[in-house]
């Protein structure tokens, strides 16, 4: 065996040529394509789909349009959404009367009935018995903000990211949980496709801000 | 034996990095991702406050699956490794760049399909839809930047996969943590369920390898100029593009869905790897044809190379054939190793990687009486006679300041401190 401390001999000192020049080639106009590709593939589908102004923000509800939640509670309803469907939301207990609006790209469910917990209650209580039976996986925030709506309730809100039957897309959205001192609880449900949610909040949360009693 | 003229040349032996000052595409790559990492560590902050555990479980398991599947993809490249700076920006792209620039694109052409076709129809089909084309268009971009940054990098097929799959890999990491907390909901067991379903079960077919298609595409259109008529140059390039949107468009479909109805259970954890399996194998047998065709090139280019150099001092027959394949690479390493112990088979790995260099000035220098050629050929003996002192041969002093006299330099030698010869 040879000796273990030997190192490699120095390596050739030749200098190697400069590499040949590149054959010219045109620098900015590929540079451009990209720049282009960029803003028509990340930025032209909102062209297209004509929904700048929510990107700006959604237009106020409007007073002269409210729609009856249950007999004495009513919301607002922004330009461009419409009521799809009155049900009765089944829980424990009995049912709920709900409306669902839509926007085409967003929805929101709206719940009423009496209610003599608190806020965070009533929001639990949505999730668990009207969320979390229907969903294969759900996340909920740890975390509720609490805010007033226009009339001065109080309430609280929280994200969800779920996976429903059936549906290929996961589903994001916020629940916001209101009382009344009239013993009411409120709940709206506003969701949309995962990733589609931020086009949506600033309507959803303006109509939840619309609730009236009385 | 000539080298066929039929065959685009590589630049083998040329290095650059990623840190082109002068370049404007650079900068472009570098505005880019430094907005898509705002964007992205926001949205990971985020995650990591609400279940630091799942977060952190998250990216252990990825990186588990990362390493491996990096040093695969690095080292199927045999002959010419791509600058680390230029790879890992690759990686980067494909986790901060492509990812941020796919949030808005999957929006904006998200909400075009909901107005076209309603939301019931979007529920099922927007993922198939958008993102495809979407996510891989701006997946292709990294590396499109990243040729127009290095353009001499990107000189054969494997070198589009490489760059390719890294940009995919970190597509995929970055994907996966945001469904790991997002869809499967952040606990262990939820990230357990996503790391078996995204990973374990479908991990070779996802992004890496669509995005490794498209780099093929970008490499073949890129280096084949003046080799291929344009038109053949495009349709590949498309080609390639199309198949690997066409692979994703399925898998982000409802077609030929087999995964079984949740909740899952016993031999529902088997159907899941089947279903998979039928949505992705399809495009990894290709892939791996792809890959194994651009390697038999490498093989033709380096036997093109080299074959006029064979007895010539730095390259004997056996060495060839030793050197066109890695088995028998490392068989002669671990010989040389087994005769004269750790510093021989140092000693033959460079010996090696030298006469794969030898390659590379023998495609730059068309002479073959090019001065450099001649250096190379004489290092490389050099080279060889040190392996055959630490195997055992006849023992004169070991060379180098440490053992010895160092074996006399070569004619026209120029003193030390002059740059070394390019390595691979």
């Amino acid at each position: 065996m040879g000796d273990p401390t030997a190192t490699p001999p120095p390596p050739p000192a030749a200098t190697p040529p400069p590499p040949p020049a590149l054959p010219k080639e045109r620098t900015w106009l590929p540079l451009l394509g990209v720049i282009v590709l960029i803003i028509v593939v990340g930025f032209g589908g909102f062209v297209v789909a004509g929904e700048p102004r929510q990107v700006a923000g959604p237009p106020d509800p409007d007073p002269l349009n409210r729609i009856d939640v249950i007999q004495g509670v009513t919301i607002a309803v922004i330009p461009g959404w419409e009521v799809i469907d009155r049900y009765q939301q089944p829980v424990e207990g009995g049912e709920v009367d709900a409306v669902r609006l839509s926007s085409g790209t967003a929805s929101i469910d709206v719940l009423a009935g009496t209610y003599d917990g608190s806020a965070e209650d009533l929001h639990l209580l949505y999730v668990e018995q009207v969320l979390l039976p229907y969903a294969d996986q759900l996340e909920i925030s740890h975390q509720l903000e609490t805010f007033t709506t226009d009339q001065g309730h109080q309430g609280v809100r929280g994200f969800y990211l779920g996976v429903f039957p059936d549906v290929q897309a996961p589903i994001e959205g916020e629940v916001s949980a209101v009382l009344t001192p009239e013993g009411l609880g409120l709940i709206t449900d506003g969701w949309t496709v995962e990733g589609q949610l931020g086009q949506a909040i600033d309507a959803t949360r303006a109509m939840t801000g619309s609730l009236e009693v009385g | 034996m000539m080298a066929d003229q039929r065959l685009h040349r590589p630049h083998w032996g040329y290095q650059t990095g990623l840190f082109q000052w002068g370049n404007p595409a650079f900068w472009l790559f570098a505005l880019l991702l430094l907005g898509g990492a705002l964007i992205i560590v926001g949205q990971l902050a985020g995650f990591l406050s609400y279940s630091p555990t799942g977060f952190a479980l998250s990216w252990l398991l990825l990186l588990m699956y990362a390493v491996p599947v990096f040093l695969l993809v690095y080292t199927l490249d045999l002959y010419e490794r791509e600058p680390i700076s230029l790879v890992v920006a690759a990686l980067i792209w494909g986790a901060v760049g492509a990812t941020a620039l796919s949030i808005f694109g999957n929006t904006g052409w998200g909400l075009v399909i909901v107005n076209l076709f309603g939301e019931e129809f979007a529920r099922n089909w927007v993922a198939a839809l958008t993102a495809p084309w979407i996510e891989e268009v701006f997946k292709a971009l990294g590396i499109v930047l990243i040729y127009l940054i290095a353009r001499r990098e990107i000189d054969d097929i494997m070198d589009g996969f490489v760059y390719g799959a890294m940009v995919g890999l970190g597509f995929t990491l970055v994907e996966d943590v945001f469904y790991f907390m997002g869809a499967f909901g952040g606990d262990v067991a939820g990230v357990l369920t996503g790391f078996y379903l995204r990973v374990i079960a479908s991990g070779f077919y996802g992004h890496v390898l669509y995005s490794a298609l498209a780099g093929m595409g970008i490499a073949y259109f890129v280096t084949r100029k003046g080799f291929v008529p344009e038109a053949k140059r495009w349709g590949v390039a498309v080609g390639l593009f199309l198949i690997a949107v066409f692979a994703h468009f399925l898998w982000n479909s409802p077609l030929l869905n087999f995964f079984p109805q949740q909740p899952w259970e016993g031999v529902d954890w088997l159907v899941i790897i089947f279903a998979t399996a039928v949505k992705g194998l399809p495009l990894l047998i290709f892939v791996v044809l792809m890959v194994r065709l651009a390697h038999q090139r490498e093989h033709l280019w380096l036997r093109a190379a080299l074959e006029t150099e064979v007895g010539k001092p730095g390259l004997t027959r056996e060495e060839l054939e030793a050197l066109d394949h890695p088995a028998d690479r490392k068989r002669a390493r671990r010989e040389a190793a087994a005769r004269g112990g750790p510093q021989a088979s140092k000693a033959m790995k460079k010996l090696q990687r030298e006469q794969i260099n030898l390659a590379m000035v023998a495609t730059r220098s068309h002479d073959p009486n090019h001065p450099d050629l001649q250096r190379q050929h004489e290092y490389c003996a050099q080279l060889r006679e040190w392996v055959q002192r630490f195997a055992g041969g006849p023992t004169p002093p070991p060379p180098g300041p440490e053992g010895g006299t160092p074996p006399p330099p070569p004619p026209g030698a120029t003193p030390p401190g002059s740059p070394p010869p390019p390595s691979a």
